[in-house]
């Protein structure tokens, strides 16, 4: 997997505020400093955030 | 390259070959033979037991270890294919737990080749490990010794074959501790002052029920509970005219549990239940490491009590923030994009898997992945969808070349 990385500011696909990203690499799960929103870097050329997968529980082994 | 028709045969195959725990010799030897007929480059059957293939250079900059396991619970299901509304469902025992996942590892490991490996100087090496259902994990033990530092390189990644479902990674894994009582008292009338030896064990599971209430109270998550339950319960009588309770409680624990606190506070019950002159002392975690089993007895003046503690493995999770993360959520998501959108998801489960035997000893980058529904582990109607299988199959390719 490329390691590619990038630095840019867009918007909180939750709040709509603005997210600013460091250094962040594809699938990387980042924290939106306003809404708190898990975000995952969906994209980074364009930069695209979605909301990070739900963490679900499970009795399974 | 494993075709689609090849995989499902190789799983069919691997579930119709039965594998109780101790009894894995005929599925690991016939699961070699598929490994070296598809291209591992290394495959044989280890001194534990365990199905190990191997592909790309044994020097390798980096190590992958996809540990899965061979052996199953016991339940005779038929073993057959079926037509649903949903698409075809392979039965049988070990379908979902875990020779869906062990299959998975075996087809995308062969579908990714030794050429790739070596072009990307990345070692992939597949264990079908026996015992993960018996208490033992005797087989996940063996490759996390091999594996240790010096004899062969830690794994700089390691995928665990569990049931999850294909677009799910399973990230943690609570653990474990068995606590085994019995107790005897000299037989008495009913009509009698003393309750009865009974009594012992009821109070017991009181004391284990009310120290997990209050660990529990700031605890919302069952992954971050302490959970008990009472597995076992029984009272005779024996030649010896004494009157016996025996009780199992199993234990699940979060991570970081503080167990030497919690065997501290069993000793203390212990003396207090049965007002001991003779008080035992405490005993530290480190004897029921790896296996271990840490047996004491105390005596009191009417009861004698012996305590059992074993089957400890801690619990673990891993962070969502690794490159073996991202190689899945971004492999994960690719395959969605043909399956109208269906979103990545993580899990941690309440039970227990190999991750509890390696990820403290490794310390690297650890999931489970595998396709199926693991409600139905260890059920008369266990089964697996084989689109899903495939579907599994395929995003784990894409990860482990998202690794390169």
């Amino acid at each position: 997997m490329a390691l590619k990385t990038v630095t840019a500011t867009v918007e909180c696909p939750e709040c709509f505020g603005e997210v600013e990203l460091k250094d962040v690499m594809q699938n990387e799960i980042v924290q939106c400093a306003d809404c708190g929103a898990d975000l995952e870097v969906v994209s980074i050329d364009p930069v695209v955030l979605e909301l990070a997968p739900d963490e679900e529980e499970d009795w399974g082994e | 390259m494993t075709s689609q028709n090849q995989a499902i045969a190789l799983l069919h195959r691997l579930v119709a070959i039965p594998s109780l725990s101790l009894q894995e010799s005929r599925a690991t030897a016939w699961l070699v033979e598929q490994m070296a007929a598809n291209g591992y480059i290394c495959a044989f059957v280890d001194d534990a037991g365990n199905a190990v293939g191997e592909i790309g250079p044994a020097d390798a900059a980096r190590t992958v270890i996809l540990l899965g396991h061979i052996d199953t619970v016991p339940g005779d299901i038929p073993v057959r294919i079926e037509d649903s509304p949903t698409g075809r469902l392979l039965y049988g025992r070990g379908s979902v737990d875990a020779k869906g996942p062990l299959a998975t590892f075996t087809a995308a490991v062969a579908r990714v080749g030794d050429a790739w490996a070596r072009e990307h100087n990345i070692r992939l090496v597949v264990v079908g490990a026996v015992e993960e259902e018996y208490a033992t994990s005797k087989g996940a033990r063996f490759i996390r010794d091999r594996f240790n530092g010096s004899d062969e390189p830690v794994p700089d990644f390691c995928i665990i074959g569990e049931p999850s479902s294909w677009q799910r990674v399973t990230l943690g894994y609570k653990g474990r501790v068995l606590v085994e009582m019995e107790a005897s008292q000299p037989m008495a009338h009913t009509a009698g002052p003393d309750a009865g030896v009974a009594t012992v064990a009821v109070d017991l599971w009181n004391w284990v029920s009310a120290y997990a209430a209050e660990f529990n109270a700031p605890h919302d998550k069952a992954f971050d509970q302490l959970l008990p339950s009472l597995r076992d319960l029984r009272t005779w009588t024996d030649e010896h005219l004494h009157d016996r309770v025996a009780a199992k409680i199993g234990i699940r624990l979060p991570v970081d549990f503080p167990i030497d606190d919690f065997l501290a506070g069993l000793v203390d019950w212990a003396n207090q239940r049965t007002a001991t002159d003779t008080p035992l002392a405490p005993f530290s975690s480190a004897s029921i490491e790896d296996g271990g089993v840490k047996r004491v007895e105390v005596v009191g003046p009417l009861t004698h009590l012996s305590l059992g503690i074993y089957a400890h493995e801690p619990a673990w999770r891993s962070d969502r923030n690794n490159a073996l993360v991202r190689a899945f959520l971004a492999a994960i998501r690719e395959q969605a994009s043909d399956r109208g959108g269906e979103r990545p998801g993580f899990v941690v489960k309440t039970g227990t898997s190999d991750m509890n035997v390696v990820g403290p000893a490794w310390g690297c980058p650890i999931l489970a992945y595998g396709p199926g529904d693991s409600s139905l582990d260890h059920t008369p109607n266990e089964h697996i969808a084989l689109d899903e299988y495939w579907q599994a199959v395929l995003v784990l390719e894409q990860a482990l070349r998202n690794l390169g």
